[in-house]
């Protein structure tokens, strides 16, 4: 067995989708909210003209979450020509909503409507663009009682972002296939970081940090098919470390480092923020950044160590250690697939030949 | 119901080749499968769904950006706004297994792909797609939407270049069926009695001297299709300026000439799947020569006409009928509860001619194992049986009369015919039948077909004038070794009470329900079929064989044949060993204890051509097939070396399995009569001796079949010997004489 066949294992054992059966209570809560949201929002002259998901149920980079939570990233949208002036006003509304259902303490963010479902481990974060005939988007940044100012409908490409995750045109030769690959290495990285980081920290390395980082830097041979998963892996960590998302923040003595990620489309501002007093600057706090820059490099040396090791058993726990208990060490390479034949079937006889072999001289 | 786990497949196609994920549409669940054709991304939708029951659908995304593709229809479904939906053959056809739902999505994913990059790269394929499915898509686009304004019309001609129509209007009144109620164009030409009566012309009346119509052959149409009255309007011009010049000027020569207030058009285009046709309505408010370009266009009002085609062969390709068999003359003998069922099977095979005698009249007695309905109740039966076929096979001529079999011994009107078929279950009419058929040299075959009462069972004889078998065969009794007077191939024992009395002379019948007929009626029309389409050419019988409760509740004896027949339905060779006129009545005999074999002249020299003659000829070998008594054997044929035996020149070894499938298969056809009975070889000496491996070759062969006598045959290249095992010593047997 080839060592991709155990990052295959792998990645179907962290692999999550807006229909797997556990997902299934959560998504029932999605769409009785989303009824009651529409509804709401009807009556009080902003109909919601589409909605979609964001986020990672969007492009297929979910994985399962160590300590089974689920996020919903979904977006509402209303015609630009009915939009309220006041962007943070239908926010209202949905807190509102939100309020009436049983969620602990939702709240409105600059950029979402957030809450935290009681009952089951659910996080949904509801976005309101407007959308003009053109198909521009415009997002409602705000908080409830934030001054004229800190409020506004903010040009954006939320459709821009996931078709650009998904776009192959750069990718030549087998592009869907490279773009599948792309998306494991996205998935394996979400586990990598929930296995690696603590829980505040893992919070702050946002999915979609990691997302663009990887899709920027995944930079396949444009004339041959896809490489095996190690390989590549590898390949895209040493760039990730190496193409200027890391900056040093502190002294040479003392070396601190922050995380700066571009959104690829509109707003195009930075996915890592900071914050000095009440004001957010661009690039992540230092804790987060020197913490990813270590890790990170960490992980390179371990990818390294794994594509020298010609033991798939070795390999396999090496990356164990990496990516947790769901990368598989088995238990003897070789030998593998010679299993039972059960079930074979059997053989017609001939009916008895009465004549027999004739032979003679 | 709950929706079936779909994470699992999205599981399964992980690490698969194709590229597979869950994503909404319009907030509803879809899985998406992702390929590149020409290095153009593709996507297909499937719509989650509660349970597997059929290959599963998809829907080609963005289907406006791919172009107008074959198999492919934009969704009338507001939830699927957008999406194409693709028909991939019959997904409901497909038996799926349902417990790995995975393997139906992972074959319907590589139909789906092998279409529609079929279709995107071979853009001639797809032009020849598009138009097969011509006339569905024009339905789609214009009939489904508009069904309750348009008219119907149902229309009879030709296929030809041009031809002018005549209408009739739909018939009046209450209780007017779909056809009576639609308007009929016709061709004066292809008009019989038939399809006139066909359509009830009679009783229609012809439209006004307003409308004129036509049938025209176009020889290109777009396939984009119009969607309003003036882009119908620019698409029928465009029909009209593809025509080639002499096929435009025809046409307007002949419809230059007629004025009209409207113009019925039905237009035919060549599509590989036969020729689709569609229709449109011109209309003006006053008497104006016939529209063919935009601008006379401008002051009619055009819309498309529901249009049905009632054409011979396509109809009769459409319903699985065979056009080649339009031509062939079938006489049909007895018009009863076999007859009439086997009369309607060869109409609805497309059988043209068919010609159907019986004396009888139809009694309500009859009604429930007969093909007629009651309205022909006191007709006779062969007219009524032709009168109720022509009204359902608009082609079919079919003819009655009321005669009998004997009557038809007469030679010019045999030879009329392709086939003769005997349904009138009486053995001694139908053996004089045939000895006049014989006699005469008729070159007419015939089927026989009778069936048993009581459910038992039902059999049709073909003969074939000059091939091997003949009805005789069939009357053989091997028993006594001459002719019977009752079919060897029937089920009851024969001179049994089977017939019940119900009114005294005159109302006496065999108990049989309809079932017994319909299915000896199935035998029969495969066997005529099977013989009209010049697959089956030599004579031949087949028989399906019923349950014995009922005959056994009345004491009836079955035959032998009964019990060990397993060949239902299946056709075999009609040919019997014991018949004196199909086998060879010449035997050279060889004998010694009480014991003989007799060998037919013609086996002799086949066997002896098998002699070593030259220093090189390798040693022959077979097995000898016969039948016999304790005391004297026939050899009836001999296998002959197979490809798989091992052939040297003083050795052999047989492969057993070829020969031992002959030995089968005579067993089979002759119901047990034929069988084993010892082996031949040669031996590259004048006069053969047999060797030690030969004998013990004979003893195994002797103890394996301790039923029987067993011969073994060696032939030198001076003589021809015949030896025998008795008490495990080789006896050799002289030759006695011959018998004729």
């Amino acid at each position: 067995m080839a060592i991709q066949t155990h990052f295959n294992n792998f990645d179907k054992a962290i692999y999550l989708t807006g229909q797997s059966p556990g997902y299934k209570n959560a998504k029932e809560k999605d769409d009785s909210i989303l009824n009651d949201l529409k509804t709401r929002f009807k009556e009080e002259g902003y109909p919601v003209v589409d909605t979609f998901l964001q986020g990672s149920f969007s492009v297929n980079t979910a994985i399962n979450n160590l300590d089974g939570d689920y996020d919903i990233d979904r977006a509402l949208v209303i015609d630009e020509g009915s939009a309220p002036e006041d962007p943070v006003k239908l926010k209202g509304v949905a807190l509102e909503v939100l309020t009436k259902r049983s969620f602990k303490n939702p709240k409105v963010k600059k950029p979402c409507v957030t809450a935290d479902y009681l009952s089951i481990n659910l996080h949904i974060d509801y976005t309101i663009y407007t959308r003009d005939s053109s198909g521009n988007y415009k997002l409602a940044v705000g908080k409830l009682g934030s001054s004229v100012e800190n409020k506004e409908w903010s040009p954006t490409d939320p459709k821009g972002l996931m078709d650009w995750i998904n776009d192959t045109s750069n990718y030549g030769q087998s592009a869907l296939n490279k773009r599948k690959q792309y998306k494991r290495l996205v998935r394996y990285m979400k586990r990598w970081r929930d296995v690696n980081f603590n829980e505040q920290s893992r919070k702050k390395l946002f999915s979609i940090g990691l997302t663009i980082m990887i899709k920027e830097q995944y930079q396949p041979d444009y004339f041959s098919d896809v490489e095996d998963d190690l390989v590549v892996l590898e390949k895209v960590v040493r760039k990730m470390l190496n193409a200027g998302y890391i900056k040093l923040a502190g002294s040479i003595d003392q070396p601190l480092y922050r995380v700066s990620v571009n959104l690829p489309k509109s707003p195009y501002r930075n996915v890592f923020q900071h914050k000095v007093g009440n004001q957010s600057w661009s690039g992540s706090d230092t804790n987060i950044g020197t913490l990813f820059r270590n890790k990170l490099t960490n992980l390179l040396r371990k990818l390294e160590e794994a594509n020298n090791e010609t033991d798939e058993i070795k390999q396999c726990e090496i990356l164990n250690k990496v990516f947790g208990d769901d990368f598989k060490i088995p238990n003897s390479s070789g030998n593998k697939g010679t299993g039972s034949v059960a079930g074979l079937a059997a053989a017609y006889f001939p009916t008895a030949g009465a004549s027999g072999t004739s032979q003679g001289a | 119901m709950h929706k079936f786990d779909y994470s699992k497949i999205y599981e399964y196609f992980l690490d698969s080749e194709y590229d597979v994920e869950p994503c909404e549409f319009k907030g509803l669940d879809f899985l998406r499968v992702s390929f590149e054709v020409n290095g153009i991304v593709v996507s297909l939708l499937h719509r989650c769904i509660a349970e597997i029951t059929s290959l599963p659908h998809f829907f080609l995304e963005n289907y406006e950006k791919s172009g107008r593709l074959a198999h492919v229809l934009l969704s009338r479904d507001p939830d699927l706004k957008g999406l194409g939906s693709i028909c991939v053959n019959n997904l409901d056809s497909v038996s799926i297994n349902y417990e790995c739902p995975e393997l139906a999505f992972g074959e319907s994913i590589r139909r789906h792909q092998d279409l529609l990059t079929k279709l995107l790269t071979d853009s001639e394929f797809n032009e020849s797609e598009l138009l097969r499915e011509f006339s569905t898509n024009w339905q789609n686009t214009w009939l489904s939407e508009q069904s309750t304004k348009v008219e119907s019309l149902i229309c009879a001609c030709y296929l030809k270049d041009f031809d002018i129509l005549e209408i009739f209007r739909p018939l009046a009144g209450a209780n007017v069926n779909p056809l009576g109620q639609s308007y009929v164009a016709v061709s004066r030409q292809y008009l019989n009695l038939n399809i006139s009566n066909y359509l009830s012309l009679p009783v229609r009346s012809k439209a006004s001297e307003y409308i004129s119509a036509f049938y025209m052959s176009v020889k290109q149409v777009s396939l984009v299709f119009p969607s309003s009255e003036i882009e119908l309007k620019h698409w029928i011009c465009e029909v009209f300026e593809l025509l080639d010049s002499d096929a435009r000027s025809e046409i307007e020569s002949i419809l230059k000439s007629r004025r009209s207030k409207e113009f019925w058009g039905v237009f035919g285009i060549e599509t590989p799947s036969g020729v689709s046709s569609f229709g449109i309505r011109f209309c003006c408010n006053s008497k104006k020569s016939f529209p063919d370009n935009f601008e006379k266009l401008a002051n009619w009002s055009v819309e498309p006409i529901s249009l049905t085609m009632l054409n011979k062969e396509e109809l009769l390709f459409r319903g699985g009928a065979d056009n080649t068999l339009s031509r062939k003359k079938v006489l049909l003998v007895g018009g009863g509860s076999v007859g009439s069922e086997v009369a309607d099977k060869l109409g609805a095979a497309g059988v043209g001619f068919l010609s159907i005698v019986d004396p009888d009249y139809y009694s309500p007695s009859n009604i429930y194992r007969h093909f007629l309905d009651s309205r022909w109740l006191f007709e006779h039966k062969s007219l009524a049986v032709s009168y109720q076929l022509m009204s359902k096979y608009p082609w079919l001529e079919a003819r009655g009369y009321g005669q009998s079999l004997l009557n038809l011994r007469d030679q010019e009107i045999l030879r009329e015919f392709d086939l003769v078929i005997a349904a009138i279950g009486s053995p001694t009419q139908e053996r004089i039948f045939q000895d006049y058929v014989v006699q005469n040299n008729i070159n007419t075959s015939v089927i026989y077909t009778w069936l048993e009462g009581y459910g038992i069972g039902g059999h049709a004889v073909l003969d074939v004038p000059g091939s091997k078998g003949c009805l005789k065969c069939a009357y053989v009794d091997p028993e006594s070794g001459r002719r019977g007077l009752a079919s060897n191939l029937n089920f009851l024992v024969s001179d049994q009470d089977v017939v019940k009395n119900f009114a005294g002379c005159g109302e006496m019948f065999i108990p049989y329900g309809h079932l017994s007929s319909s299915q000896t009626a199935l035998v029969a029309t495969d066997l005529a079929l099977k013989y009209l389409r010049g697959k089956q050419t030599e004579s031949a019988k087949v028989s399906w064989k019923g349950d014995d409760d009922d005959a056994i509740d009345q004491d009836l004896k079955l035959s032998r044949r009964y019990s060990s027949f397993d060949k239902n339905l299946k056709i075999q060779s009609l040919c019997h060993p014991m018949c004196d006129v199909c086998s060879d009545q010449r035997y050279v005999v060889y004998g010694n204890h009480d014991l003989k074999l007799r060998i037919p002249a013609s086996v002799v020299e086949e066997l002896t051509s098998y002699r070593q003659d030259s220093s090189d000829d390798v040693e022959s070998a077979g097995l000898l097939v016969g039948y016999g008594n304790d005391s004297i054997y026939t050899l009836y044929e001999i296998t002959y070396p197979q490809e798989s035996d091992i052939r040297d020149r003083a050795y052999f070894k047989l492969d057993p399995t070829s020969h031992q499938k002959i030995i089968d298969e005579c067993f089979s056809c002759s119901d047990g009569l034929l069988g084993y009975i010892g082996t031949w070889h040669t031996h590259p000496q004048a006069v053969p001796s047999p060797s030690n491996l030969d004998l013990k070759d004979w003893l195994a062969h002797e103890s394996e079949n301790q039923d029987r006598q067993l011969f073994f045959i060696i032939v030198g290249k001076d003589e021809v010997k015949v030896f025998g095992l008795i008490d495990r010593e080789p006896i050799e047997f002289a030759v006695l004489g011959e018998d004729c």
